[in-house]
């Protein structure tokens, strides 16, 4: 996870840079990078390991059941929604299980629930196979008829979409009629 | 194996199949983690303690970015450090704050609870943490007949015979059709109903205990009236022992426990095979 | 206080900013002077020197906390409960071990006691398990137990199978 030290190291870069975009070109290489410092030499036994703070995380998993790991975020308390103990995966034998999707008021599922209707090529696609599921014989052939008449299918349903609330233009003199008995 | 099967004689074979016995190791993994002896407790304590000392400062401008909300109620949740002042006496050494951190102390970090509002749909989530206790209601009456006992050990299910005691479930092998384990998966589900769910280790035999006249004798024994019995593994996953003959008697037991049920010479010859833990 | 250094006209920039409603506008422009540096100039641009100061608050040298300072007494205790710790963890080690050894030893025996009283159920019992696999129902241990600590209501897959053509 967190690491001070190997993050600093970018941050310099990046400050570096953007001191120089603002400087003249000579000046700005003096400026931005620091003298290289002699490394410390570390002696015998003298060599201390990072230890970052870890925080005892209480885990409760999806089932009720509580681990207590250790963890740099600061957090002492976690609970998962979705998880292996309520994953139909690795419960293959039970029945009881409320799987909740993690997902429920996201953006997906708005944006599902707003355009489910125009989901028409995927309906279709499902119909057909179903139906091609069925019959089982001369699978081939009938797939590339099923193309075409999803094609078909397809195009009636473009053609009727195009259909709906036409009205024939008119020319000339209408329009003006129009406007004229807007002015009454 | 052809060939071997060619260099045995087939003398041995006059053994009858009623002498043979397949006995199934039926155990139930453990819930939670193992109990603490007295010493790991205190151990584990001095290396937390220990380890809590030579921990670095919390990186708090990491997590918490200066002038927010989060920030301020996590600084306002802690309990800052004595400050060195010039002139006073420091009964307990001088402080050496870094970071708002005494250095020559642990660190302790209080995490301040998040308060939602009463009613509202984060409620259910941010709910505290509140863990179940290890010792279950079956515990407290000893319910030796119920699966949620003693969690943190695994437990080996013993059924009362009649005429030798307790002891684990064995059942007689009718014909060589079938593998020993499929005979013992099958007895025991004739024995305590199809409702449950077991996942066998192996169909390679675990040991063998040979009788005579009812009594146990050594492995090596190789008298022509024996009786064996060969044990098979296997774990209870889901489901329930209920027998279907509400006069048998059965126990879900410890290693421990077990050792007061059965006779000790079976124990002795069983003892390797079940777990400590 | 502030009434004299304002009259002379001659503030330090705090002292300035407490009392600018009360300097007379008569007096003129405030002349604001710097105390007399006691730090070394340092030589690097202002630049330079943030960034150093922030790799500074980043730095392992402002977390690490002191080295732990043992006594001679705590260093003794602390080496006599580093030793039982090993000699109850090699006391576990060779009891796990041992049964290890004899579980397998008394598997040997069962198979070769097998093999000498019924070829068939020996050869079964040598059979290959193909597609084998370690069951997914089976749950690491947790610190504390789940609400439902046992499922009791398992239905053989079998048998659902047959009410369902049925």
């Amino acid at each position: 996870m967190f690491r001070p030290t190997i993050k600093s190291i970018p941050n310099l870069s990046i400050l570096g840079r953007r001191l120089a975009s603002g400087r003249a070109p000579g000046q700005a290489t003096s400026d931005s990078t620091l003298k290289r410092r002699p490394l410390k030499k570390i002696k015998l036994g003298k060599a201390r390991p990072a230890i970052y703070y870890q925080f005892n995380c209480k885990t409760e998993l999806s089932d009720g059941s509580v681990i207590i790991r250790r963890s740099q975020y600061p957090k002492d308390e976690l609970r998962l929604i979705q998880d292996q103990r309520n994953h139909p995966l690795w419960n293959p034998n039970r029945v009881d299980l409320e799987v909740i999707d993690p997902n429920a008021g996201g953006r997906i599922a708005r944006f599902k629930q707003k355009f489910s209707q125009f989901d028409i090529e995927e309906n279709i696609k499902q119909d057909l196979q179903q139906e091609g599921q069925e019959e089982s014989n001369e699978e081939a052939l009938k797939s590339e008829k099923e193309e075409e008449d999803l094609d078909n299918l397809m195009m009636d349903e473009y053609l009727e979409l195009l259909g709906q609330n036409v009205q024939e233009v008119q020319k000339g003199g209408k329009v003006q009629t129009k406007a004229s008995r807007r002015r009454k | 194996m052809v060939q071997s099967r060619s260099i045995t004689p087939k003398v041995k074979e006059t053994i009858p199949l009623e002498s043979l016995r397949s006995t199934l190791l039926l155990a139930r993994n453990p819930i939670v983690t193992p109990d603490l002896t007295p010493f790991e407790k205190v151990y584990y304590n001095y290396q937390e303690e220990l380890e809590r000392r030579l921990m670095w400062t919390f990186p708090q401008y990491y997590y918490f970015r200066k002038g927010t909300l989060s920030e301020r109620r996590f600084v306002a949740a802690q309990k800052g450090p004595v400050t060195k002042q010039p002139g006073v006496f420091y009964e307990k050494g001088k402080p050496d704050v870094v970071h708002n951190r005494e250095r020559r102390l642990k660190q302790e970090i209080v995490i301040p609870r998040q308060e939602t509002e009463e009613g509202s749909s984060l409620d259910e989530i941010n709910r505290p943490v509140i863990p179940n206790s290890r010792i279950t209601k079956a515990d407290e009456i000893n319910d030796i007949t119920s699966l949620e006992r003693k969690l943190p050990r695994t437990l080996y299910l013993l059924i009362k015979d009649s005429k030798l005691g307790w002891r684990l479930p064995s059942f007689s092998i009718e014909n060589t059709s079938k593998g020993l384990n499929e005979v013992a998966e099958e007895g025991l589900r004739k024995l305590g109903g199809e409702a449950i769910n077991t996942w066998n280790v192996s169909n390679t035999v675990t040991a063998v205990l040979k009788f005579q006249n009812d009594k146990l004798v050594k492995s090596d024994d190789s008298s022509s009236d024996l009786t064996r019995e060969y044990i098979i593994k296997s774990h209870i996953l889901s489901g329930s022992f209920k027998p279907e003959d509400s006069n048998l008697e059965f126990a879900w037991l410890s290693k421990e426990e077990l050792k007061d049920y059965v006779s000790e010479d079976y124990f002795n010859a069983t003892e390797f095979l079940l777990s400590d833990i | 206080m502030l009434r004299s250094s304002a009259k002379s006209s001659i503030q330090t920039l705090s002292r300035g900013f407490l009392s600018a409603e009360q300097i007379p506008s008569k007096s003129g422009p405030i002349q604001f002077v710097r105390g007399k540096r006691t730090k070394k100039v340092s030589s690097i641009s202002p630049q330079t020197q943030k960034i150093i100061t922030q790799l500074s608050v980043l730095s392992a040298r402002k977390k690490v906390p002191r080295v732990l300072k043992l006594s001679n007494e705590d260093l003794v205790r602390h080496d006599a409960v580093q030793r039982a710790w090993g000699v109850y963890q090699k006391d576990k080690r060779i009891k796990n071990k041992s049964d290890l050894a004899k579980q397998y030893e008394a598997m040997n025996n069962a198979m070769t006691d097998l093999k000498s009283t019924n070829r068939e159920l020996y050869d079964l019992a040598n059979v290959r398990e193909v597609n084998k696999k370690f069951p997914l129902e089976f749950r690491i241990p947790t610190h504390f137990p789940p609400n439902k600590v046992w499922y009791y209501d398992y239905v053989p897959k079998d048998e659902t199978k047959t009410t369902k053509e049925n």
